[in-house]
């Protein structure tokens, strides 16, 4: 087979062509599908030239594509993919290209007071940040502070939107070190946020807290090695309209309450307005698990979790029962689940980047793909709402980085941050109508205590 | 024997001197001798009658012969007595057993010659000629050279001489001893003419020299080679047939011969010569009264010569002196191998020979050849000079001065330890006073010491002496590579702990303060400013409480981090051990009045509040160490500077210190708890002391053989130590041991600051100034005759140097592969698997 192949080889270096049939999933970029010969030699900018040319007579500006024979992307020149592929050249060779996602141009600064812990940018068009200034914001799409609220007394870890009908009011959840929840809402047509109840149960920092896919429950991971369930529902959404002012005037007076350290009259005051929920829809303690990162839900009946035994767990939300339990080599500090692809991609305290695949049965089989870019911790994954391929990483080596789960090297990095010992935190897709795949921009924040959205010309133009 | 041997030599010289004759001009083997030879032999009695020149010459050879062969007698003997000296060693004799073999039977045919010669005279007779004489004298002249040779071993070879006896006992028989031996030695070639008497020879049995009388009631009187009888026959007989062989005319002169058991005719010339003896005649054919003539050589001091004529050239006597000879048959034995030069046995010989016997000699080189042991003798002692002598020579005698300087001199550093003095005579010498205990010593020296050599054990390969270890990659997880930095510190971070749930780190620098970091995100959460710099902070290792405890000048506080907001309440559990107990209102029951608790109240102090301070601690001197016991109640200070009572142990519920030792040589340096027993660590310069709590007593002194110890920790299981010294030595002790250390781990080059082991994981590390972190796997087995394992895994070096200080405190994550070091380069620094 071998001498074979060198021989296919040399002939290819003779005729040095091969036939090629080019595809695409995109309405817009198609050309035509019979088989044309191309030359092997050809990478992928010859190939998005011979596209180009293709497309001549629609007199598309020169854009960039992605090929892929075979799910697999196109990075050297072609006779070396064919060869590495062990692809017969004597065959037409289907190629699969796509616009080749760049590096977003440009970048919006949103500054905040104190390092950007968390963000999360799933509802549309808006995005809700936490810092350890105990602070959590909404911001709009274009970078424009909407409104602050404050309530947490120490450093926020992790915010999430309650997606709701109701566009207008809106809500959300932030998990904070001071060992609460809290939920607010946000009326958009007034650009406040009020709080609008405190969940405290927990006896550790908050890590992570995610909402149900039906809006129905919360969960919280915490370093205290708990996993609890809130119920949405047990909170009065209409309530907080009504008092809103008295609200405020109430954190005010808890502010003067605390310089008073006079707090239970603050606590007293407050839970008149801010209902206090002690007690949780449910909860489990992780054995061993010195303490769960992450939680994350993959359908309204199963939830995973990410924990510093580097293990992750997949639980069975009405039983609150491990139904199975995932080895990873390192702590895990963040994992995404797919809804498009059903993969789970984790970020872990060994610089790599895993995807793994829960519903294989073998354990050892369940990873598929270790993403290795990153020069130290990375803190947070996201797939993109709107790919099955697409997913992004932050990490303390200040980088934001864009992958294609279908090759290992990162499509981009951005690289945007003054300081080179700056972190990044968290980031966030943020999400748009139309579900075009490179119709998207990312939100980031790190320890610049600034938020940053990276966005493309295009979308700006779209806005 | 003698005799068969002097006669065995008369052959030799006889045939010696043959050869002589041989060598003579031609002339002597002309034709016309061949008649004067036998006339020569005939007429040996009639010597008077007158004779030719050359018959004279001849016959004064003749004559002289007997002298000759005396000589020659005599030059065999010397042979005899030389070699003897000489004693061949037995490899020669084996060299020579082959030709002894072929002279045996040499000799055997010569001697048996002797016997037979005495029967045959008659043949001598016989026209035998000259020339065959001569041809026969060559034969003769290579039997010389082998009988030479074998003349010289004979004494020793058995088999020659047993033959040789045979043949003597039957010419004892015959008694004939003497005479049929002259008969034939006067004329040679009678000798030779007899060759065929020696055909008869071959029945002679071989039944060895064995007394006859053994066989005196057996038919048989021995056995042949085959081993089968040989019969008696004439014994047998009986007396018809004795009867009837008297029949016989010749029965009269008929001997039996017990040995060959047959009878033998004797001639009428053995009738005549026995008649001549039993008249007391001389053997017919010899000469008692022949002319004496003298050479003239034999009389060296006579002046004048006998005679005028030169010297020929034939009484050239080419041999020369005997000494010469003697050398020259040496040479040729050496050269042609027969003689092997063995130094030793010679020398050994000839020390015997000297007869002065050292009896010290072999004392020295006593060597047992036991290849295990290898004994050195005891040294001698040295033998008295002159300054022992009772009477000195005067320079030995010690004059004031040199009296002086010997008493002042160093007891060891004396030439000698008793004084010399004069005495007029011996029986004045006093009794000498240390006698004994001199003796004594000695003989304490004599069984005591070990006085062996070790042989070293050289082995080709070095890498054998290595223990043969795990992998460090079969070792996994160990922290491998710097992670991530906390930056924040201005100055040497002094100090660092971490929380017991692993999630912050707190640390205390010269820059006067406390931070704590978020281990996750490397966020600096809180941040404290003292007075001065932190010593040590710790945080409390039981989880259901939050307080740290930081020591800094001569101050303790406790700290209840506000890490959860600052309006956060604290866990029950923290606020129940923080409060003031009520017992202690007015009159606190302190044991020791020295250390004071105050409790943070008051405006002036809102501002420590707010930062969690709650209780203040004041002791006399810096507290340079804190640790806590894992229940988190108690903790133990170490304040050097104190002296003898710096370890102090409090009692945080209660509010309570006290300074359980009272007594300590050296300043206490460092203390810690067991995990779970107690019992208390102490460390001060050199010694780790192992104190039960309970028992309030002493349990073990482990003896370092540190100088100066810096740190030390108790492994998680409590049965090992390890520690660190100043001395850039790392020590791991095993309590159930040994108090001295199981291994002693010298890496570093520069004094090692602290060390520790890791809570859960099999993993210890050591920091020292050189700037490293010395990561090991140090199992510990269950198994108590399993000895732990050490394994070097990794040594992590990126701190930087500043003031030639290095990695000041490390410590490791209680879940993690991870450790925090904290460096004089003010950072802190993670490092991961």
């Amino acid at each position: 087979m071998e001498s074979e192949n060198k021989n296919n080889n040399k002939k290819v270096k003779e005729e040095s062509k091969v036939k090629v049939k080019f595809i695409t999933n995109d309405a817009n970029i198609r050309v035509t599908d019979t088989p044309i010969a191309v030359p092997v030699r050809l990478g992928r900018l010859g190939l998005s030239e011979v596209i180009h040319h293709l497309r001549e007579e629609e007199n598309e500006t020169s854009k960039p594509f992605d090929f892929l024979i075979n799910g697999k992307f196109i990075r050297t020149t072609l006779d070396k993919h064919i060869k590495n592929a062990n692809l017969s050249e004597e065959q037409i060779i289907t190629i699969e290209y796509l616009e080749a996602i760049t590096e977003p141009k440009r970048e919006k600064e949103c500054q905040h007071d104190d390092w950007v812990s968390c963000v999360d940018g799933s509802n549309f068009g808006l995005v809700v940040s936490g810092s350890y200034d105990l602070g959590v914001r909404v911001w709009g799409y274009d970078g424009e502070l909407i409104s602050t609220g404050t309530g947490h007394l120490a450093g926020v870890k992790s915010v999430c939107w309650i997606s709701d009908k109701n566009a207008d009011n809106l809500s959300f959840v932030s998990a904070s070190m001071d060992k609460t929840l809290r939920v607010w809402n946000f009326n958009k047509s007034q650009s406040e946020i009020k709080a609008l109840a405190c969940l405290k149960e927990h006896t550790g920092t908050i890590e992570s807290v995610y909402v149900s896919p039906d809006s129905s429950r919360i969960v919280s991971a915490s370093m205290d090695s708990t996993i609890k369930l809130w119920s949405i529902k047990d909170i009065p959404n209409q309530h907080a309209t009504t008092s809103s002012s008295i609200e405020k005037s109430n954190s005010k007076k808890r502010r003067l309450a605390n310089n008073t350290n006079n707090e239970t009259a603050a606590v007293d005051q407050q839970s008149e307005i801010i209902h206090n929920i002690t007690e949780s829809l449910a909860s489990v303690t992780v054995p061993n698990s010195q303490g769960v990162t992450v939680v994350n839900w993959t359908t309204q009946f199963q939830m995973l979790s990410g924990s510093m035994d580097s293990k992750i767990r997949l639980w069975d939300v009405s039983t609150l029962v491990a139904n199975d339990t995932i080895p990873t080599p390192a702590p895990l500090t963040d994992l995404d689940y797919s809804m498009e692809s059903g993969l789970i991609v984790t970020a872990h305290k060994d610089r790599i980047v895993r995807i793994w695949d829960p519903r294989s049965s073998d354990e050892t089989k369940s990873q598929t793909q270790s993403l290795i870019s990153h020069k130290t911790w990375v803190t947070s994954v996201n797939w993109n709402p709107s790919s099955k391929y697409h997913c992004c990483s932050t990490s303390h080596d200040g980088t934001v980085k864009y992958w294609d789960i279908r090759t290992k090297i990162p499509l981009y990095t951005i690289d945007t941050l003054e300081k080179s010992k700056d972190k990044v935190l968290s980031s966030s897709f943020i999400s748009n109508k139309n579900k075009n795949i490179n119709d998207y921009s990312i939100v980031s924040g790190g320890t610049d205590s600034k938020l940053r959205i990276h966005y493309n010309d295009k979308q700006e133009q779209q806005q | 024997m003698n005799k068969s041997k002097v006669t065995s030599k008369k052959v030799v010289a006889e045939t010696k001197v043959v050869n002589n004759k041989k060598s003579e001009p031609i002339a002597v083997s002309e034709p016309k001798k061949s008649v004067s030879k036998p006339t020569t032999t005939a007429t040996t009695t009639v010597s008077k009658s007158p004779v030719s020149t050359i018959t004279t010459q001849i016959l004064g050879k003749r004559t002289k012969t007997p002298v000759v062969r005396d000589e020659e007698n005599e030059d065999e003997k010397l042979d005899f007595g030389n070699i003897d000296l000489n004693n061949y060693n037995s490899e020669d004799d084996e060299d020579y057993e082959s030709e002894e073999d072929d002279e045996g039977d040499d000799e055997e045919d010569v001697e048996s010659q002797n016997g037979s010669i005495v029967y045959s005279e008659s043949e001598e007779e016989e026209e035998g000629g000259i020339n065959k004489a001569l041809l026969e004298a060559e034969e003769s002249l290579v039997e010389y050279q082998s009988e030479d040779d074998s003349g010289s071993i004979s004494s020793k070879s058995s088999s020659s001489t047993t033959t040789t006896t045979t043949t003597t006992k039957k010419t004892n028989n015959d008694e004939e001893e003497v005479a049929p031996n002259k008969q034939w030695t006067n004329d040679p070639n009678q000798f030779y003419d007899s060759d065929d008497s020696s055909e008869d020879e071959s029945l002679v049995n071989r039944i060895g020299n064995i007394p006859l009388e053994w066989y005196d009631d057996y038919d048989h009187i021995g056995y042949d080679v085959d081993g089968n009888k040989i019969m008696k026959t004439e014994s047998m007989k009986d007396s018809i047939d004795k009867y009837l062989d008297q029949q016989d005319p010749n029965f009269w002169r008929t001997v039996y011969d017990k040995v060959n058991d047959k009878k033998v005719v004797l001639s009428d010339d053995d009738m005549a010569l026995l008649k001549s003896i039993q008249n007391k005649h001389f053997i017919p054919g010899y000469d008692p009264y022949a002319d004496w003539y003298d050479s003239g050589n034999n009389h060296p001091d006579s002046i004048h010569p006998m005679h005028n004529a030169p010297v020929p050239k034939r009484s050239f006597f080419p041999n020369g002196t005997d000494e010469e000879r003697e050398i020259r048959r040496l040479t040729k034995a050496i050269r042609m191998g027969w003689i092997k030069l063995n130094k030793k046995g010679k020398k050994g010989e000839k020390d015997k020979k000297d007869g002065n016997f050292d009896l010290w000699a072999d004392e020295g080189e006593e060597k047992e050849k036991t290849k295990g042991i290898r004994r050195i003798a005891a040294p001698k002692q040295k033998l008295p000079g002159n300054v022992e002598s009772f009477n000195p020579p005067e320079e030995y005698l010690l004059n004031e001065n040199e009296l002086k300087a010997w008493h002042l001199m160093d007891p060891r550093e004396r030439p000698h330890n008793f004084i010399p003095q004069k005495y007029q005579s011996l029986r004045q010498l006093p009794i000498y006073n240390k006698l004994i205990k001199e003796r004594f010593e000695r003989c304490l020296d004599l069984y005591l010491c070990p006085r062996t050599t070790r042989v070293k054990q050289f082995t080709k390969d070095p890498t054998k002496f290595l223990p043969t270890l795990p992998k460090p990659q079969d070792l996994r997880p160990f922290p491998s590579h710097e992670e991530i930095q906390f930056l924040g510190h201005k100055a040497r971070v002094r100090s660092i702990s971490i929380s017991p749930n692993g999630q912050w780190l707190a640390s205390g620098s010269d820059d006067c303060t406390i931070k704590i970091w978020e281990v996750s995100s490397t966020r600096c959460l809180y941040s404290l400013e003292v007075e001065s710099e932190v010593q040590t902070v710790a945080w409390n290792p039981n989880p259901i409480y939050n307080i740290l405890a930081v020591g800094y000048s001569n101050k303790i506080i406790i700290i209840t981090p506000p890490l959860f907001g600052t309006q956060t309440e604290h866990s029950p559990e923290t606020e129940k051990i923080l409060t003031k107990p009520p017992t202690d209102s007015s009159t606190e029951q302190q044991q020791n009045k020295s250390v004071n608790w105050y409790q943070v109240t008051g405006a002036d102090k809102a501002k420590l509040l707010e930062k969690g301070v709650r209780i203040e601690i004041h002791h006399p001197f810096t507290v340079k160490n804190l640790t806590w016991h894992y229940k988190g109640d108690y903790f133990s200070t170490t304040s050097p500077e104190e002296g003898t009572r710096s370890v102090k142990i409090h009692h945080l519920s209660k509010r309570a210190t006290q300074s359980p030792f009272r007594k300590s040589k050296t300043p206490n340096q460092v203390t810690r708890f067991h995990p779970n027993k107690p019992i208390f660590f102490v460390a001060d310069q050199n010694i780790i002391r192992v104190y039960d709590l309970m028992k309030q007593e002493l349990i073990k002194k482990l003896i370092t053989g540190c100088r100066y110890i810096s740190s030390i920790d108790i492994h998680p299981q409590g049965d090992n130590v390890i520690m660190g010294g100043y001395d850039k030595k790392v020590c791991w002790f095993d309590l159930d041991l040994s108090v001295r250390p199981y291994k002693v781990l010298n890496y570093h080059k520069m004094a090692v600051r602290k060390v520790i082991y890791h809570p859960t994981l099999p993993l210890f590390a050591s920091c020292s100034d050189d700037l490293s972190i010395h990561v090991f796997h140090g199992m510990v087995y269950d198994d108590l005759l399993q000895n732990a394992l050490i394994v070097p895994l990794k040594i992590l070096k990126t701190h930087e140097s500043i003031n030639d200080l290095g990695v000041l405190d490390i410590v490791f994550h209680p879940k993690q592969p991870w450790i925090f070091s904290s460096g004089a380069d003010s950072t802190i620094r993670l490092y991961t698997n």
